[in-house]
């Protein structure tokens, strides 16, 4: 037993060892061929709204993402998209559509080997969105029951609203095929100004999502990009 | 660091459905404040015995109560509504007239039915012996919008 634990630790530290020396010739190899660095255009579309609209038939919308890397670390990236939303709350029902677009930087935490873009980022994002919602049908709330509201079909249109926002984002990108990425993401947002309507409100804005009572957002893609290497820098 | 992060984005999307984040409690649509008051000495409230309060073909709103105030709501479908109002002895009818609009609140709460241009019609004189509307929109419970004098 003892004599097996000692054979253990010799072998371990003789693996540190090698992995030392491996270390080593890898740093010598780096010195003699210099470093290739590429700027890499990486675009694709978010996978899950196709997804929910082949579930839901009143949700329509498209999101092209794209990353451009600057560096091993830094990656300027935006989302674009549009959005045809549909949502009964208790007492109307509203469709939201219109357009947005998202711009910011993610943070690369992941150490790639050389050639790779393989990413566990966190980021940041300033959003922007233009849209109009329709309040399809609407009851007055009342307490009680013993005048049951009629359920009121107005169709009214309340046009030409933005909203801004900022986003604090953490995903995933990962190589599945030679430079064909999926990737994941998840988005905390919190709105800094919005043009309301006039007897209604943005409870829904496209990019944005659900707006809540105190203003915050959150949403997710799942992407599929295609990562294109542009140019080398010395 | 890393796997925290991958965690921490893991668990988020296993509980980004998401729940209501409003309730509605208040501030919905408001009834009708109707105060009673003695005829003979005005500034002071005088109950109803036995009161009775419903509209044309519907249950009883309030049945044989002694008050001498009552919170009644307002037909939101139409722009009046026809009272029946009963004391132990005989029975007054008021039809109360009005505009709608419908207000948004919240989320949760959706729109509110407000009234405005609030008067009575064709008011009979059977034990309510007059009247006088204090508030001619109805947008809270807050104050009296009508008082009835017997």
């Amino acid at each position: 037993m003892k004599i097996r634990l000692i054979l253990l630790f010799i072998i371990s530290l003789n693996c540190s060892l090698e992995a030392f020396a491996q270390e080593e010739v890898v740093e010598a190899a780096q010195d003699s061929v210099p470093k290739k660095q590429y700027y890499a255009l990486r675009f694709g579309i978010d996978l899950s709204m196709p997804i929910i609209e082949l579930f839901n038939e009143e949700e329509k919308g498209l999101e092209i993402v794209a990353d451009f890397r600057i560096s091993n670390k830094f990656y300027i990236a935006g989302e674009f998209g549009y959005e045809d939303h549909t949502r009964q709350e208790d007492h109307f029902n509203f469709t939201t559509n219109g357009e947005y677009v998202k711009l910011g930087v993610n943070y690369n935490t992941y150490e790639n080997w050389e050639g790779m873009y393989n990413q566990i980022y966190i980021g940041a994002r300033y959003g922007t969105s233009f849209f109009d919602h329709t309040l399809n049908s609407y009851s007055p709330n009342v307490y009680g029951n013993y005048f049951e509201p009629e359920l009121l079909t107005p169709g009214t249109e309340f046009k030409s609203l933005n909203a801004h926002w900022l986003e604090f984002v953490a995903g995933l990108q990962v190589e599945t095929f030679k430079n064909l990425y999926l990737g994941a993401m998840i988005e905390f947002k919190t709105m800094l100004y919005t043009k309301e309507p006039e007897n209604f409100k943005n409870l829904y804005v496209p990019g944005f999502n659900n707006v809540s009572v105190n203003n915050f957002g959150f949403g997710f893609n799942y992407t599929i990009t295609y990562n294109i290497p542009i140019a080398k820098r010395d | 660091m890393r796997n925290y992060l991958v965690a921490f984005i893991l668990i988020c999307m296993v509980f980004s459905a998401c729940e209501k984040d409003d309730i509605c409690l208040l501030d919905t649509t408001p009834n009708l404040i109707i105060v009673f008051k003695d005829k003979d000495a005005v500034e002071t409230k005088k109950s109803v015995s036995s009161l009775t309060v419903w509209v044309q073909d519907k249950d009883s709103i309030i049945v044989e109560q002694n008050l001498d105030s009552i919170a009644i709501p307002m037909d939101l479908n139409n722009d009046l509504t026809r009272y029946h109002f009963a004391n132990s002895l005989s029975t007054d009818d008021v039809t109360f007239v009005y505009s709608r609009t419908d207000e948004f609140v919240s989320r949760s709460c959706g729109y509110k039915t407000l009234f405005s241009n609030l008067d009575i019609v064709n008011p009979t004189n059977n034990w309510i012996s007059s009247y006088e509307i204090q508030n001619t929109s109805v947008e809270n419970e807050n104050t009296t919008h009508i008082t009835f004098y017997h």
